[in-house]
């Protein structure tokens, strides 16, 4: 997404244009593929926690009976988004509920990948070590960020 | 055109057996370290229709205070809108207002 004149993903008169590379269209198909397996095998995951938060945090009775009726509404609502992502991923040019799912989609890929590499308030990219074994996942991190603030500026109207 | 009604008598609501009036649920959205700024306004944009400048301020609530109260109202209302905001990966919880 570097040396271009435009930004790579953003809003026009004729919807949100998505200028990315096959190279960048693949890294996110393998990103949503896998959060799709992980939603299907183990929902119950720690990693996949942010995804379900709890609700009633001073009652954990009530919680525990949102949490029957909200996960799996919850679960059908990131895998419709995320279908919706997957099968436009090869689109130039995205409609108002097609980047709506590309939004939330990259919003959960960015949730489960920060709580597995326990980000903090004070993560900065700019500390960035390479010899950290996690650099690669911290990188991709850090590009999902980016990914994130076009879609939300596309979003804007 | 119809009769005017014949006055009823109504039985006047006995205020000693309301024991306790159904106080009204806040939902507060906290603090987290991975969720955006710029993404968090314009969730509360979009799910409540607020203004940039106030979907800004509480976004600033949550960052800086660590938590905001972004709507309140009857129990299933403010389940709903802390769902909405469950698929929207924020963490929003819900209380009684004390």
């Amino acid at each position: 997404m570097i040396f271009r004149s435009k930004p790579p993903i953003r809003r026009t008169d004729k919807g949100v244009v998505v200028d990315l590379s096959s190279g960048e269209r693949d890294l996110l198909r393998v990103l949503v593929l896998e959060l799709r397996h992980r939603l299907g095998d183990d929902p119950d995951a720690p990693e996949l926690r942010r995804l379900f938060p709890t609700a009633y945090h001073q009652d954990p009775q009530r919680d525990a009976e949102y949490q029957i009726l909200a996960r799996s509404e919850l679960n059908d609502a990131r895998l419709g988004s995320l279908e919706t992502m997957l099968a436009s991923l090869g689109a130039n040019l995205l409609g108002d509920d097609q980047a709506q799912c590309w939004l939330t989609t990259v919003n959960q890929l960015r949730l489960v990948l920060g709580t597995r590499l326990d980000i903090g308030e004070d993560d900065d990219e700019d500390e960035l070590d390479p010899a950290d074994p996690e650099a690669q996942e911290r990188l991709i991190y850090h590009w999902l960020t980016g990914v994130l603030v076009l879609l939300v500026d596309a979003s804007m109207v | 055109m119809a009769a005017s009604p014949s006055p009823v008598e109504l039985d006047e609501p006995d205020t000693d057996t309301i024991v306790d009036i159904d106080k009204p649920w806040i939902v507060i959205v906290w603090n987290d370290p991975i969720n955006l700024m710029q993404y968090v306004t314009f969730v509360f944009q979009k799910l409540f229709g607020f203004s940039k400048e106030k979907a800004h301020k509480l976004m600033m609530d949550v960052h800086l205070k660590g938590k905001a109260v972004v709507s309140s109202g009857p129990r299933d209302k403010a389940e709903l809108d802390v769902f909405r905001l469950h698929e929207h990966g924020l963490w929003a919880t819900m209380q009684q207002d004390s």
